[in-house]
C-alpha cells in the first residue's frame, strides 16, 4: 500500500500520528507492514528505537497505540449502538411495522424479491398498480434498497436464523446508521485527524436530520444512501491521496452501489468533478488526480448505466455534463503538461494558442446553450434546498464533519497545550505554583525561558482556569446536543403515521388503528382481483397492506389517470359512476376525519383533486364552482351546491347527519372543519356502504353493478293528451244490418223431407 | 399420548441468576476481546506469538459466546 504523501494533500498532519499507524497496523497486521508511526509509538513509550516492543498484555497496554486503538474501537461501537437504539422509539411504543407511504412500496417490492427471486424482481411488471395501465417496476425503481434487504434476509435464512422479511426491512435503516457513522469516521479521519473523526461519528449517529429519514420502520432509500455517500467520498479522498487504481476501483464500486440506492447520486457525480476542478484551479494538479479521476469517470459511468432506471441518462442529461466537462478539461490539462515537458517554449506557445482558439469556438457554442440550464438549475437548487426540509438530509453529513473538526480543534487547543508542554514524566500541574511554567522543553535555554515566561504572562489567558471553563462549556454543549437530539427524535420523528395515538389528560394513550382495520377488512372480505379507487396518497398502503389492485398510487407518474380519479371524486354521483364503470372500479375508499378531528383527510385535500381534474378536464370541472359566491370553501348549508352534491362529499358524510358526537353540538357536526354539515340526507344510487372503521376514519363503498332494467325515477310520460273519441258508426239506417253469406233460410209451411230431420 | 408422564422442562441454570451471569460473562468476554485487540495492534511481526494469540482468542470467544447466550435468555429470546 502506498504511503500517503503529505506535502501536496490538504489534510493537516496531527500530533496524534501514532494512532494512525496503530489503525493501519490493525488493517495490515497480517502483512507485518509498519510505517514510521509505529516507531514513534515506541519512542513515546520511552524505549529505544531498535529495541522491539515488549511482548505481553501489560506491555501492550503501556503503549499509547494500544490504548488509542482500543478507545477508538470502543467509541465507534458505542456510536453504532447509540445510533441504533436512538431509532427504536417507534418500535418500542407501537410495534415493528413499516411506516408512512413510500416504505410500503419498497417493502412490497422486497417481499416480491424474497419470494420470487432476483430475476423475477428485475423484470417485474406490476399489474396490480395503476389499473389498467400497470407499472414496470424493474425499470422505474432504484433496486439497491430491495437488493440489500433481500440479500441480508437470504444470508440470515441460509444460516438458519429465520427472520421474517418485514423485520429485516424495519431494522435495516438503524443498522446502516451504524455503518454510516463508521464511514463518516473514516472520511473525517482522512480529511483531518482521528479525534475529529471520532467526534463526527458520534455526531452523525444521533443528529436528527439523518434520524428523521432512517428510523426503524422507515424503509426508504435514504437509509442506505447516506452510508454509500460517505463511503464513496472516503474512498475518493483515499484514491486522490494515493493515486492508486485499486482505491479508485473500490471507489467506483461504491459509486455503483450508491447509484443503485438513490437518485441523489447526482450529488456525487457533480461534487467529485467540482473537487477536481478546484484542485486544477489551485495549481494542485498531479498525476494522482489524473489517474484517480480518469479511472473513476469512465468506470463509474459504465457501472452507473447498468441500473435500468438510470439507463442512458449519464450521457444525455445536463446534470451529468459537469463530470464530462471536467473529464475533457483534465485530459486537455494533462496533455498540455505532457507537451510542456517535451517542447520548447516557442513551439509550445504557438501550439497552445492554436489549440485554445479551436477549443474556444467549440466551448463558446456549447456554453451558451448550457449556461441557461446550468444557472437555472443552480438557482432552483438553492431555492428548493431552502424550501424542502427533506433536502436538509444532504447537508447533514457535511455539517457533522465540520462541527466535529471545529470541536476537535477547540479541544486540541484547550486540552492539548498541557500535553504538548509536559513531556514525561507527567506532572500534575495543579500542584505547581507557577502554572504557566512551560515545562522541560524550555528548561535548557535559560534566557529563552524568561522570555517565554514573560510572554506567557502577557498572553491573553491560557491559564488552566480558562482551559477548564472552556472545556466544561464544550462538554455541556455536547451533552445538551445529545439530549436535544434524543428529545427531537422521540417527539417528532417516531410516529409510524399508519397508527395514530392520542393522549388523554391523565396521560393514558388511545390508539387509533383505523387504517389497518380498514385495510385488513379489504384484504379479508373482498375478492382477490377487486379494484380499489382512492386518492393517490393511499395507493402504496392499500397495495401493501390490503393486497388489492389500485388505480393510482404515490408514484404519480401518470397525471391524466390521477385527473380521471379526481374528476370522479368531484363530479356528482351519476357522472362519477360512468367513470368508475369505465375503469372497472369495485370499491372506493375515502378518509374522513370529522369524527375525531383528523385534519389530513380527503375533504381537506379535496381542492387539490379539483385542481388536478380541472387541469385535464377544464370544461367539466371548474374550481370556482366549489366555492361560495363570496369565495369561501364551506361544507355547511351555505356551501356551494356543486360541492354538496359531489361524490366525495356524499361519501364522507353519508349517515354522518344522524350522528351526534356530544350534547353541545348538533348532529352532523364536523370536528375538523368546525361546521355543521349542509347536506344531511344523503342517498346513493350506484354505491352502497361496505365498511366504516371504528372512528369513521376510513370509509369503503362498494360500486353496485348496473341494474338489469333501468327503472325510471319519475312517472312514465303520458302520451294521449287528447281523450279518446267515441266511435261514430258510418252505417245509415238502410245499411244498419250486416248480412251473413250463405245463410240458411227457413221457409214456413213447407214440409222438410224426412231425410233431413 | 403420554403427556402426563412427561415432566415439565426446567432450566439447568436458575433463571434468577440470568442477570448476574450476563454481566459477569459479558464483561469478562469483552475484557479478553479488548486484550486481544490491543495485543494485535501493538505487536510487531517479530514479537507475535501464535500460541498466545490463540489462547487469548479462545478464552475471549468462550466468554463472549456464553456472554451472548445469557442476555438473550434474560430478555426471553429462548434460543
Amino acid at each position: 500500500m502506498a504511503e500517503p504523501s503529505a506535502p501536496e494533500s490538504k489534510h493537516k498532519s496531527s500530533l496524534n500520528s501514532s494512532p494512525w499507524s496503530g489503525l493501519m497496523a490493525l488493517g495490515n497486521s497480517r502483512h507485518g507492514h509498519h510505517g514510521p508511526g509505529a516507531q514513534c509509538a515506541h519512542k513515546a513509550a520511552g524505549g529505544a528505537a531498535p529495541k522491539p516492543a515488549p511482548a505481553g498484555l501489560s506491555g501492550g497496554l503501556s503503549q499509547p497505540a494500544g490504548w488509542q486503538s482500543l478507545l477508538s474501537f470502543t467509541i465507534l461501537f458505542l456510536a453504532w449502538l447509540a445510533g441504533f437504539s436512538s431509532r427504536l422509539f417507534a418500535v418500542i411504543r407501537f410495534e415493528s411495522i413499516i411506516h408512512e407511504f413510500d416504505p410500503w412500496f419498497n417493502y412490497r417490492s422486497t417481499h416480491h424479491l424474497a419470494s420470487h427471486g432476483f430475476y423475477e424482481f428485475l423484470n417485474w411488471f406490476d399489474e396490480r398498480a395503476w389499473y389498467p395501465l400497470g407499472r414496470i417496476v424493474g425499470g422505474t425503481v432504484y433496486p439497491g434498497l430491495m437488493i440489500t434487504a433481500g440479500l441480508i434476509h437470504w444470508i440470515l435464512n441460509t444460516l438458519n436464523i429465520t427472520v421474517h422479511i418485514r423485520d429485516v426491512c424495519v431494522f435495516l435503516a438503524p443498522t446502516f446508521s451504524g455503518l454510516t457513522s463508521i464511514s463518516t469516521f473514516l472520511l473525517t479521519r482522512e480529511l483531518w485527524n482521528q479525534g475529529a473523526g471520532l467526534l463526527a461519528a458520534c455526531f452523525i449517529a444521533i443528529v436528527p436530520g439523518y434520524i428523521s429519514r432512517s428510523v426503524a420502520g422507515s424503509f426508504d432509500n435514504e437509509g442506505i444512501a447516506i452510508f454509500a455517500l460517505q463511503f464513496t467520498y472516503y474512498l475518493w479522498v483515499k484514491s486522490v491521496k494515493t493515486g492508486s487504481v485499486f482505491w479508485t476501483m473500490c471507489c467506483c464500486l461504491s459509486y455503483f452501489y450508491m447509484v443503485s440506492a438513490w437518485g441523489g447520486y447526482v450529488f456525487i457525480i457533480n461534487l467529485i468533478p467540482l473537487h477536481v476542478f478546484v484542485l486544477l484551479l489551485m495549481q494542485r494538479y498531479s498525476k494522482r488526480v489524473y489517474i484517480a479521476y480518469s479511472t473513476f469517470y469512465i468506470v463509474g459511468l459504465i457501472l452507473s448505466m447498468q441500473i435500468p432506471f438510470v439507463g442512458f441518462q449519464p450521457i444525455r442529461t445536463s446534470e451529468h455534463m459537469a463530470a464530462a466537462g471536467v473529464f475533457a478539461l483534465l485530459q486537455a490539462y494533462a496533455f498540455l503538461q505532457y507537451l510542456r515537458d517535451r517542447l520548447t517554449k516557442q513551439e509550445f506557445q504557438t501550439l497552445f494558442f492554436l489549440g485554445v482558439s479551436l477549443a474556444a469556438g467549440a466551448v463558446f457554442l456549447s456554453v451558451i446553450y448550457l449556461t441557461y440550464t446550468v444557472a437555472l438549475y443552480a438557482i432552483s437548487a438553492v431555492y428548493f434546498a431552502g424550501v424542502m426540509v427533506r433536502l436538509m438530509l444532504t447537508l447533514t453529513p457535511v455539517v457533522c464533519m465540520l462541527s466535529a473538526i471545529a470541536f476537535s480543534n477547540v479541544f486540541e487547543h484547550y486540552l492539548g497545550d498541557d500535553m504538548k508542554r509536559e513531556n514525561p514524566p507527567v506532572e500534575d500541574s495543579s500542584d505547581e505554583d507557577d502554572k504557566r511554567n512551560p515545562g522541560n522543553l524550555y528548561d535548557k535555554a535559560g534566557k529563552v525561558r524568561k522570555h517565554v515566561t514573560e510572554q506567557e504572562k502577557t498572553e491573553e489567558g491560557l491559564g488552566p482556569n480558562i482551559k477548564s471553563i472552556v472545556t466544561m462549556l464544550m462538554l455541556m454543549l455536547l451533552m445538551m446536543f445529545a439530549v436535544h437530539c434524543t428529545w427531537v427524535t422521540s417527539n417528532a420523528y417516531s410516529s409510524p403515521s399508519v397508527v395514530l395515538a392520542s393522549y388523554n389528560h391523565d396521560g393514558t394513550r388511545n390508539i387509533l388503528d383505523d387504517f389497518r382495520e380498514a385495510y385488513f377488512w379489504l384484504r379479508q372480505n373482498t375478492d382477490e382481483h377487486a379494484r380499489v379507487m382512492s386518492w393517490w396518497d393511499y395507493g402504496y398502503q392499500i397495495a401493501g397492506m390490503a393486497n388489492r389492485t389500485t388505480l393510482v398510487d404515490n408514484n404519480t407518474w401518470n397525471n391524466s389517470h390521477i385527473a380521471l380519479v379526481g374528476k370522479a371524486m368531484s363530479s356528482n354521483e351519476t357522472a362519477a359512476y360512468k367513470i368508475m364503470r369505465s375503469l372497472d372500479v369495485d370499491y372506493v375508499l375515502v378518509i374522513f376525519g370529522g369524527v375525531i378531528g383528523y385534519s389530513g383527510d380527503d375533504i381537506n385535500k379535496f381542492l387539490w383533486m379539483v385542481r388536478i381534474a380541472e387541469g385535464e378536464h377544464p370544461k367539466d370541472i371548474r374550481e370556482s364552482d366549489y366555492f361560495t359566491p363570496q369565495g369561501e370553501f364551506r361544507v355547511d348549508k351555505a356551501g356551494s351546491p356543486t360541492l354538496l352534491n359531489c361524490l366525495m362529499y356524499k361519501m364522507s358524510y353519508y349517515r354522518f347527519g344522524e350522528m351526534q358526537l356530544d350534547f353541545r353540538t348538533p348532529p352532523g357536526f364536523d370536528r375538523t372543519r368546525n361546521a355543521e354539515i349542509g347536506n344531511k340526507d344523503i342517498k346513493f344510487k350506484h354505491l352502497e356502504e361496505a365498511f366504516t372503521s371504528e372512528h369513521w376514519l376510513v370509509r369503503i363503498y362498494k360500486v353496485k353493478a348496473p341494474d338489469n332494467r333501468v327503472t325510471l325515477d319519475h312517472k312514465p310520460r303520458v302520451t294521449n293528451i287528447f281523450p279518446k273519441q267515441k266511435y261514430l258508426s258510418k252505417k245509415t239506417a238502410k245499411r244498419k244490418r250486416g248480412y251473413i253469406k250463405n245463410k240458411l233460410v227457413f221457409k214456413k209451411g213447407k214440409k222438410i223431407s224426412k231425410k233431413t230431420v | 399420548m403420554e403427556f402426563e408422564a412427561l415432566s415439565r422442562y426446567t432450566s439447568p441454570v436458575n433463571p434468577a441468576v440470568f442477570p448476574h451471569l450476563t454481566v459477569v460473562l459479558l464483561a469478562t468476554g469483552l475484557f479478553f476481546t479488548a486484550c486481544f485487540l490491543v495485543y494485535e495492534v501493538t505487536s510487531t511481526a517479530s514479537t507475535r506469538d501464535i500460541y498466545k494469540e490463540l489462547l487469548i482468542a479462545l478464552v475471549a470467544s468462550l466468554f463472549m459466546g456464553f456472554g451472548v447466550l445469557f442476555p438473550l435468555l434474560w430478555v426471553s429470546i429462548y434460543v
